[in-house]
C-alpha cells in the first residue's frame, strides 16, 4: 500500500489536528517524542506527517508533496492555490478583521488613499478592492501588524482576530469584519482522485467529529 | 547584482540533449497514435491578438502572457491551443470540410505565480475532432486519449470521466436561484466543497442536498452512477455516462475508466464530456479533454468540438524510459589523411552509421580513451584503417 502523507500547520494547529485524527484510528507515536526528525512515519498504517510553516502547507498539497493537509482558511485565502477544500474542522475559530483606532471609523468607507498594513495583502485587496470597491494603499508587514497604526505606519491594518485584547490592549479595535476563519482539510487534486476510497473514509470519519 | 545573461528567466527551461530525445521520443510515440487516428498536424503562431484567449478564462484568473505590437494592439503568447484551433475552423474552413480532425504538439505560455516551480512554457500534445457532436466521437476521443497515454509510456493512469451538465441539471431541478446557481457552480469550479455545502444547506430538495454534499466523493467506478441515478429526475447526463462506459466496457478498457461527478471544469467551457487524466507522481492531471459544442461559434461559426491536451512536462515526470543508445563511431586520422577521412566518414554518415569526427585528440590511443568517457563503441583510424572495439577490448581491420 502507498503512503498517504499529511502536511500539518506548524504550532497549535497540529496538535489539535493530531488530536482529532487520533480519534479516527490515525496515530502516529513517532510524533510524540521529542525529535529533530522532519517527517514521521506509522509504517502499519501507511501513514506519513510532516509539519510545516502554515503558508507553506498549501504549497506541498498543491504540488503532492503530501495528499491532504491541515491548514487555516486565512492561509488559504491568501495563498489561493489549486487544491481541494473538503472540510470545516471549525477548529481554531478566529476572523479576519480591519482594526485600527476609532477615530479612523470615517475615514474607512470614504477615503480612497487609505492605507492597510497586513500580513495578508491578497485578502485586504480582495475584501476592498472586489467587496468595497475602494481603492487603498497596501503595506506588507510579516508580523505584530498591530505596531503599524500605532507608530503611524499606517491607518488601519487587515489581521486575523482571535480574542481581541492584542488590540484592546493597545487602544485599537475591531473597525469591520471580513469573513470567519477556521481550520480546514485540503487535498491534492490527483490524490482526490487516485485514492478516492482511502481519502473519502477518512474525511467522512472527520466529519462525523466536527462541532459547532 | 544578478548577472541576469548568466540564467533563463523564472518558468521556462533548457532540454539538455538526454531529456531532449526523452522527450522527443515521448512526443513521436504520441505522434504515431494521433495519425494512426487520422488526425492531422497543424501548426499555429506563437502569439495571437489577446482577444482569441478571451472566450475561455475568466478575468480574474487570467493568465496569458501579454505584451504589445508596434502599433499598441495586445498581443499574447499562445496559452491554450483550443482557442486557435476554434479560430481557424471557424475562419478558414467550410460545412463541406467536416468534420475537421487536427492535432498538435506545441509550447504553450502561462503566467504562473512566482516560485511554485511551475512552467511557464511548457509542450502540450492534443487532439481536436471538430464538426460531430454524437457518442462515436466522444468514445474515439476517450480511446485515443488511452491510447496515447499508453504510447507515451505512462502507466496505471485512470481517465476520470464527468459531464458538464449533470451539476447544472441538478441545480435546476433544486429550483434555485440564479444567483445562487452561479454562486454554488463557481464554489464547485473552485474546488472548494465547504462553501458547496454551506450554500446547500437550506436546499429543500433533500437528494439535491445529498448530492452537493457528496459532490467531491463522487468519485470512483461505474457504482459512483448508480449511487446517484434514483435521485434525480434528469437523468440524461447519467445515463450518456452509462451508455459510454458499457462500450468502453464491451472493447476492455473499463480498467481505465472512472467517473467523477463532482468536475465541472472551467466554468461555461465544456458543454457534454469533461475528463482528465490521473497518473500517481505528479501533482496535477496528465491530460485534460471534453467537449466544447459553444467555443467555435464565439468566432463565427457554430461548429461541435471534443479534444484534449496531454500535458508533456507532467509524462517526462512519470515515465522513466530508458534512452536507447544506437551503435556509435569516432574516427581518427593524422593531417595527410584529412581528405580521405572526411570522405569515408561521409560514406559512412550516408549509410546510416552514427559517426563523429575527433577534434581535440592528438593520438589513437587518446581517442580510444576519449570514447570511453563519451560511451562511444567503436574507434576508426584512419591512418592505417584499423578499429577498436570499445566493449571487447579488440583491435580489427576496419571494413565497411
Amino acid at each position: 500500500m502507498e503512503y498517504l502523507t499529511f502536511a500539518l500547520a506548524k504550532g497549535r494547529l497540529a496538535e489539535k489536528s493530531m488530536e482529532i485524527l487520533e480519534k479516527i484510528g490515525i496515530t502516529c507515536e513517532e510524533m510524540k517524542e521529542d525529535s529533530r526528525k522532519l517527517i514521521f512515519i506509522n509504517e502499519k498504517l501507511g501513514y506519513k506527517f510532516f509539519l510545516a510553516k502554515a503558508s507553506d502547507v498549501p504549497t506541498y498539497v498543491e504540488n503532492g508533496s503530501a495528499d491532504i493537509g491541515i491548514v487555516g482558511k486565512d492561509t488559504l485565502l491568501e495563498e489561493g492555490r489549486n487544491l481541494y477544500e473538503v472540510l470545516d474542522l471549525k477548529m481554531g475559530k478566529c476572523k479576519f478583521a480591519v482594526a485600527g483606532y476609532k477615530e479612523i471609523k470615517e475615514k474607512l468607507d470614504s477615503s480612497m488613499d487609505l492605507v492597510v498594513a497586513t500580513k495578508y495583502p491578497n485578502v485586504a485587496k480582495e475584501y476592498f478592492y472586489t467587496k468595497k470597491k475602494q481603492t487603498i494603499e497596501i503595506i506588507k508587514l510579516n508580523g505584530s501588524v498591530e505596531l503599524a497604526p500605532i507608530v503611524n505606519l499606517s491607518d488601519v491594518i487587515v489581521d486575523i482576530v482571535e480574542t481581541g485584547s492584542t488590540l484592546k490592549a493597545n487602544g485599537l479595535e475591531v473597525l469591520a469584519d471580513i469573513c470567519p476563519v477556521s481550520a480546514r482539510v485540503v487535498v491534492n487534486r490527483v490524490s482526490m482522485k487516485l485514492e478516492y476510497e482511502r481519502i473519502s473514509k477518512i474525511i467522512k470519519g472527520l466529519k462525523e467529529l466536527v462541532v459547532d | 547584482m544578478i548577472l541576469s545573461k548568466l540564467h533563463t528567466p523564472e518558468g521556462v527551461k533548457d532540454y539538455l540533449p538526454i531529456e531532449c530525445k526523452r522527450k522527443r521520443e515521448i512526443e513521436n510515440n504520441i505522434i504515431n497514435v494521433f495519425e494512426r487516428f487520422s488526425y492531422s498536424q497543424i501548426k499555429t503562431p506563437t502569439f495571437e491578438f489577446n482577444e482569441v484567449f478571451e472566450c475561455t478564462g475568466s478575468v480574474k484568473n487570467k493568465r496569458e502572457l501579454n505584451f504589445l505590437d508596434r502599433d499598441g494592439s495586445l498581443l499574447a503568447l499562445r496559452a491554450d491551443m483550443t482557442p486557435v484551433i476554434a479560430r481557424i475552423a471557424a475562419t478558414v474552413y467550410q460545412k463541406q470540410d467536416l468534420p475537421l480532425k487536427f492535432y498538435y504538439v506545441e509550447n504553450m505560455f502561462r503566467t504562473n505565480v512566482n516560485y511554485q516551480g511551475k512552467l511557464r512554457e511548457f509542450t502540450q500534445a492534443g487532439v481536436e475532432l471538430m464538426g460531430v457532436n454524437s457518442i462515436d466521437a466522444d468514445i474515439e476521443i476517450i480511446i485515443l486519449a488511452i491510447s496515447s497515454l499508453l504510447a507515451s509510456g505512462v502507466k496505471e493512469f485512470k481517465i476520470n470521466i464527468s459531464h458538464s451538465n449533470f451539476l447544472k441539471s441538478i441545480l435546476n431541478e433544486a429550483l434555485l436561484e440564479e444567483e445562487k446557481k452561479i454562486e454554488i457552480l463557481e464554489s464547485i469550479s473552485n474546488k472548494n466543497f465547504v462553501e458547496v455545502s454551506r450554500l446547500a444547506k437550506d436546499i429543500e430538495n433533500k437528494d439535491i442536498k445529498f448530492i452537493l454534499e457528496e459532490l467531491p466523493f463522487l468519485v470512483g467506478k461505474i457504482d459512483v452512477i448508480d449511487k446517484v441515478s434514483d435521485k434525480v429526475k434528469d437523468k440524461s447526463s447519467l445515463d450518456y455516462l452509462k451508455n459510454i462506459y458499457e462500450i468502453l466496457k464491451s472493447l476492455g478498457y473499463e480498467k481505465y475508466i472512472l467517473f467523477d461527478l463532482g468536475v465541472i471544469g472551467s466554468m461555461n467551457y465544456y458543454t457534454g464530456i469533461v475528463f482528465r487524466g490521473y497518473v500517481k507522481g505528479t501533482g496535477e492531471s496528465i491530460l485534460d479533454g471534453g467537449r466544447y459544442d459553444k467555443m467555435v461559434e464565439k468566432f463565427g461559426f457554430e461548429m461541435a468540438a471534443v479534444g484534449f491536451a496531454i500535458k508533456i512536462n507532467e509524462v517526462l515526470k512519470v515515465v522513466k524510459q530508458k534512452v536507447e543508445k544506437e551503435e556509435s563511431y569516432v574516427g581518427f586520422y593524422s593531417e595527410e589523411n584529412r581528405i580521405f577521412a572526411f570522405r569515408e566518414i561521409n560514406k559512412m554518415r550516408n549509410m546510416g552509421y552514427k559517426i563523429e569526427n575527433n577534434f581535440l585528440c592528438s593520438s589513437f590511443e587518446s581517442t580510444i580513451k576519449y570514447a570511453k568517457e563519451k560511451n562511444i563503441d567503436f574507434v576508426i583510424n584512419f591512418d592505417d584503417l584499423k578499429m577498436y572495439d570499445v566493449k571487447n577490448e579488440n583491435m580489427a581491420y576496419f571494413k565497411l
